[in-house]
């Protein structure tokens, strides 16, 4: 097993991983209060865990498992909204005539489409706008490479129906 | 979606703005100062606990009306079926919380929200016995001895908070149901 004893080792890997947590949860949280609660609380995570990694995997896929498990486990326990509130929730975070960068605009348009993926389909899109190859999402999330591929084309239809629909 | 057009939407989702970081030290304190929270509520129910047990056992020597015994006996015996069933829960799930699964298996998760649904099943069913067994007590009484208007308001009282309870453990018992099912889709 490997041990983080150094605060600071924990400290420079969650700032090393801290673009991801704050995407990830984002995607994983559409209410910003939320949001940034469940980034805060991936950190924490991050920080607990590392004492229990035993490079069974990379440490990479180790921290995006516990990443989207703390999403999880946000979802578990802050998931009070239907879906017709959801819609309602995101569609306050559509693009306002302020946000003049269109950037920004396609960004946040991204982001509501990506939160409206159901959950089984919305992991493994986060991990793949990551980069994450199928097989480290498989490892990620314990499920089959075949499963991620079937799972990943589903989700990359509904997100081109999503956008197109924002669009 | 061809590869091209994923590559563009996976380099303007990279592009996002980042969230300020936390400090670890002041998120540590807050974590520890939440579990402190749960130690002290579960000491507040065992408080309770033996406050209505000590009841219980004073009745016999304060020569209480049966009706009021019968009462004091059912309070007892419902507050520590509950207590025990609920602490068995929660031990499972303060178990799954402590295991590193947690962090990283889905399984664990959805054993939790098991947990948890079962918790709030129990206390909708001891609610609707509780209020059942208050009832029954309330009209015995008014049936058997006289009744005030204070009684009666207090009576009143009594259920309104208990319906209100109800009612929060009926929607969070219905909210951890769509979460299971969102967990399971």
């Amino acid at each position: 097993m490997v041990t983080f004893t150094k605060d600071s080792k924990k400290e420079a890997i969650i700032a090393q991983y801290w673009p991801q947590i704050s995407r990830a949860a984002s995607g994983y949280e559409c209410r910003p209060a939320l949001s940034d609660e469940l980034a805060q609380e991936m950190a924490l995570s991050i920080w607990r865990s590392l004492d229990g990694f035993n490079k069974q995997c990379s440490l990479n896929t180790y921290i995006y498992r516990v990443i989207h498990n703390t999403a999880i486990d946000h979802i578990r326990r802050h998931s009070r909204l239907s879906e017709d509130e959801f819609d309602e929730a995101t569609a306050c975070e559509q693009a306002s005539p302020e946000t003049s960068a269109l950037q920004a605009q396609r960004q946040k348009q991204l982001l509501n489409a990506v939160n409206k993926l159901p959950l089984s389909l919305r992991q493994v899109m986060l991990l793949k706008l990551e980069d994450l190859t199928n097989v480290e999402i498989s490892d990620v999330l314990g499920i089959s490479d075949a499963n991620v591929g079937i799972r990943l084309h589903r989700a990359k239809e509904q997100l081109s129906k999503l956008l197109v629909g924002i669009n | 979606m061809d590869n091209n057009e994923f590559e563009q939407l996976s380099s303007l989702w990279q592009s996002s703005e980042e969230k300020t970081m936390p400090h670890m030290d002041k998120l540590l304190k807050r974590h520890k100062r939440q579990s402190f929270i749960l130690k002290i509520n579960i000491l507040i129910e065992l408080a309770a606990i033996l406050a209505v047990s000590y009841m219980f056992i004073l009745s016999f020597f304060q020569n209480m009306s049966l009706i009021k015994q019968l009462w004091v006996g059912f309070a007892t015996v419902w507050g520590m079926s509950l207590f025990v069933l609920m602490s068995k829960s929660r031990l499972s799930s303060l178990k799954h919380l402590k295991s590193a699964q947690l962090s990283t298996s889905l399984e664990a998760h959805r054993r939790l929200i098991k947990n948890e649904i079962f918790r709030w099943s129990l206390s909708i069913k001891a609610t609707w016995l509780f209020m059942f067994a208050f009832t029954v007590f309330g009209i015995t009484k008014c049936y058997f001895t006289s009744c005030t208007g204070n009684e009666g308001t207090q009576f009143a009282i009594s259920f309104i908070v208990l319906s209100v309870a109800q009612a929060f453990f009926i929607r969070k018992n219905k909210t951890a149901k769509v979460v299971l099912h969102t967990l399971e889709e």
